[in-house]
């Protein structure tokens, strides 16, 4: 077995949803001894010179614009456990490491993925659209992979002489745990793991105690025994808070992006599909914005669901600055057999635009048509759901247009005008409908041409004598 | 450098071997004379003498087409009915009505075997919405052919990245604009003028890329009333006002109403006053108090 790491260093700024472009500085802050330090800082921060290490007061005093937020270890922990249901998608076997890492078993699944070079491109693409900063290594055992990771040491060989190799070279300061036993390895002269583990065993045990051992027998033999999986949650509901207030909607597409594609990575290892989801946007006063994102039909790729997001975002204007946004999947189905037909990926395409249409331009802005058996022209026909309509025929002629509202004609030496002189060119076609629902037509409808060329539909109502036009025959 | 004209076999087989040639060989440049090796790949018109005029032999299978009309209605459907049957009948994708201006007629669609089920009728709200979801249709490669409608002016770079997006998507994007739109440039691969006559429609060639424009062509317009010359020859007398008295001809208006009506088995000699539209009392006509 070859055990993949992947370490999240920076986890505690990144649980919150700020772009890594942000120019506000956001300092995420740890208090130890009575004392508040900076645990870490985002990108404007650092360039305004501050650092990891330094006390509060210190970085207050290099920016007067600094953003202050506690360490949430529960909101790292929901976020590094949604990052667990992701990375389900390179492994079956996806272990927790608290506070910032995840082993996953990838021995296993390197066929699937064409080997270690197809891994590492697929890895770095979803790592990418995740957008946390990350650093990972394979290593024999999962602990020695998360040394390895955590130390910065990025091995990508699955030989055991390789693995073996570079663990052997790691410091010894990587066993953080023990700080008195490294102290006093350090006495004798020690300083690689390599050296540490050519000791006799029993002496180390000795001296050190059991939790030691059991802790170098966990660098050298696989004991998975030990690990807890992790098993995706049955329901998907994330939610991401800001550090910085977020006013504009293209500093929300990062936490979008990254809500999407975990969804995405949900729905994959769940085996589910998803019509609907939706965003909410929290404020500070007001209650939260609620944008429903709905598709004509189920499906589970992040990058549809992105746009659809963007375009239903780019619709609704932010009322207030946001102060969290999170996402929640209403309507899952599983994934059907077949629904991923290679023959009928026309067929999930097509309804792909219409969800664009319909998300950009309003629901129900992309309809279809249909013929309805009924004789009154205007409920001759119906729109539907694209796709869906019905198949009736038609025999009468009938004009390619039809006016949303019949047009009044007015009269002129006892013949209708609609600003040219007109000829009837057939008719007169009798329509007496619609007397069973009270909604009663009594008409004769003509076809005329007017003398520029033009054909109208014109009809005169039976009992009044008006004249109306009601199509053209375009 | 002295070019030479390249005018037979001889020159062609030196050609190819000379950087003129390679460049010639280009999908983009055409030369007058090859017209007659074009392939005929269009989607037949329906209209004989159109498809003589139009160097694929019909429409073309992808590209942005421009139809001038000076106002809607004056047989342009009419003229796009058989590519739309063929169409929605071979292609599984789409066909988008971008902004039409009135309701696209289901039985009339029907009528001319249109399968509805490809239709997708996309209301906008602005002339920006109109090009953003033609574009968009287009982009997504799952539309066959996407009709839009523009009554403001369209920029030449935007008429280029139409034609660009029809030709990546393999979507034929007909684009209906006013007449005077004739005298500002435009991408397009195709553009025809649309004017009526008795016949039906007169087309004349504006723009015809890989060809020249040819004469106007008579389109006779077939299965709409009217259109047919034959048919064209007696208008109707116009039906005198309803209340008035009953002339001879509105006699025999009243006889040709008896034969053609279906819904009512027979009807009085003279109308007798019928509920008007809109008056929903029931039981004010006698038929209707029958049924309930």
């Amino acid at each position: 077995m070859v055990w993949l790491c992947i370490d999240f260093p920076d986890l505690a700024l990144e649980t919150y949803g700020d772009a890594p472009g942000s120019r506000t500085p956001i300092v995420v802050i740890r208090r130890e001894q009575s004392r508040a330090w900076v645990h870490r800082c985002n990108p404007a921060a650092v360039q305004r010179g501050i650092r990891a290490g330094m006390t509060v007061a210190t970085a207050q005093s290099l920016s007067h614009d600094l953003v202050l937020k506690d360490r949430q270890p529960e909101a790292e922990q929901k976020t590094l456990a949604r990052l667990a249901a992701w990375a389900g998608m390179f492994s079956s076997h996806v272990a927790i490491q608290a506070p910032t890492a995840l082993v996953l078993e990838i021995g296993s699944s390197l066929k699937l993925f064409g080997g270690l070079d197809g891994l590492k491109a697929r890895l770095n693409r979803e790592l990418a659209a995740l957008g946390y900063s990350t650093r990972y290594s394979l290593g024999q055992t999962p602990l020695a992979a998360r040394h390895l990771a955590q130390s910065g040491v990025h091995c990508w060989r699955q030989e055991s002489r390789v693995l073996q190799a570079s663990l052997a070279a790691l410091p010894l300061e990587c066993l953080q745990g023990f700080p008195a036993a490294v102290r006093g390895l350090h006495g004798v002269g020690l300083r690689t793991i390599g050296e540490l583990l050519d000791l006799p065993m029993s002496s180390l045990g000795k001296r050190w105690g059991r939790d030691f051992l059991e802790c170098l027998a966990d660098l050298v033999q696989e004991r998975p025994a030990r690990l807890c999986f992790h098993e995706p949650p049955p329901q998907f509901h994330a939610e991401v808070e800001f550090a910085a207030e977020v006013t504009s909607q293209q500093m929300l597409l990062f936490p979008l992006r990254r809500l999407v594609t975990e969804l995405s990575a949900w729905l994959q290892v769940r085996h589910l599909q998803c019509q609907r989801f939706t965003l909410r946007l929290f404020h500070r006063l007001q209650g939260a914005t609620v944008i429903p994102v709905q598709l004509s039909a189920p499906g589970h790729r992040g990058d549809i669901f992105l746009s659809l997001a963007r375009l239903k975002l780019e619709q609704s204007r932010l009322q207030a600055p946001a102060l969290a946004i999170d996402l929640q999947a209403d309507e899952l189905t599983g994934l059907a057999a077949g629904s991923q037909d290679l023959f009928q990926r026309t067929g999930t395409r097509r309804h792909d635009l219409v969800d664009q249409l319909n998300a950009r331009l309003g629901n129900n802005a992309a309809t279809g048509i249909e013929v309805v058996s009924e004789h009154r022209p205007e409920r001759a026909w119906r729109p539907v759901t694209p796709g869906r309509a019905g198949k009736v025929a038609c025999e009468q002629v009938r004009p390619a247009w039809l006016l949303p509202e019949p047009q009044p004609l007015a009269l002129r030496n006892g013949q209708p005008w609609s600003g040219a002189p007109m000829e009837l060119l057939d008719g007169p076609e009798r329509i007496e409908a619609g007397w069973w629902n009270h909604q009663p037509v009594h008409r004769d409808y003509y076809v005329a041409r007017r003398n520029d060329g033009m054909r109208l539909w014109l009809y005169r109502e039976i009992p009044t004598g008006d004249w109306y036009c009601h199509g053209y025959f375009g | 450098m002295a070019m030479q004209p390249a005018c037979t076999d001889e020159h062609d087989a030196q050609d190819a071997h000379t950087h003129i040639g390679a460049l010639l060989r280009h999908p983009a440049i055409w030369r007058a004379r090859d017209r007659q090796d074009r392939p005929a790949d269009g989607h037949p018109s329906g209209h004989p003498l159109l498809d003589a005029q139009l160097p694929a032999r019909g429409w073309p299978r992808s590209g942005l087409v421009e139809l001038l009309i000076n106002r809607p209605g004056i047989g342009e459907l009419q003229l796009l009915m058989p590519l739309l049957a063929r169409l929605s009948a071979e292609d599984a994708r789409w066909i988008a009505w971008i902004h039409p201006p009135f309701t696209p007629y289901a039985p009339a669609l029907a009528h001319q075997r249109v399968q509805l089920e490809k239709l997708l009728w996309v209301r906008t709200r602005d002339d920006r919405e109109t090009l953003w979801a033609t574009h968009q249709s287009l982009d997504s490669g799952s539309c066959s052919l996407v009709l839009g409608w523009s009554d403001k002016d369209i920029l030449a770079s935007e008429s280029r990245r139409l034609q660009v997006s029809a030709s990546d998507g393999d979507t034929l994007c007909i684009l209906f604009r006013p007449l005077a739109a004739g005298r500002q440039a435009s991408s397009a691969a195709l553009r025809l003028a649309l004017r009526t006559c008795p016949e039906g429609l007169r087309v004349e060639t504006l723009k015809c890329r890989g060809s020249w424009p040819a004469q106007p062509v008579a389109v006779t317009l077939p299965d709409a009333p009217g259109f047919q010359p034959e048919r064209v020859t007696p208008p109707l007398p116009f039906p005198l006002p309803v209340r008035g008295n009953t002339s001879g001809a509105q006699q025999e208006l009243f006889a040709r109403a008896r034969e053609k009506t279906r819904h009512v088995p027979s009807l009085p000699e003279t109308p007798t006053p019928l509920p008007v539209a809109g008056n929903p009392s029931p039981g004010s006509s006698p038929r209707s108090r029958a049924f309930l």
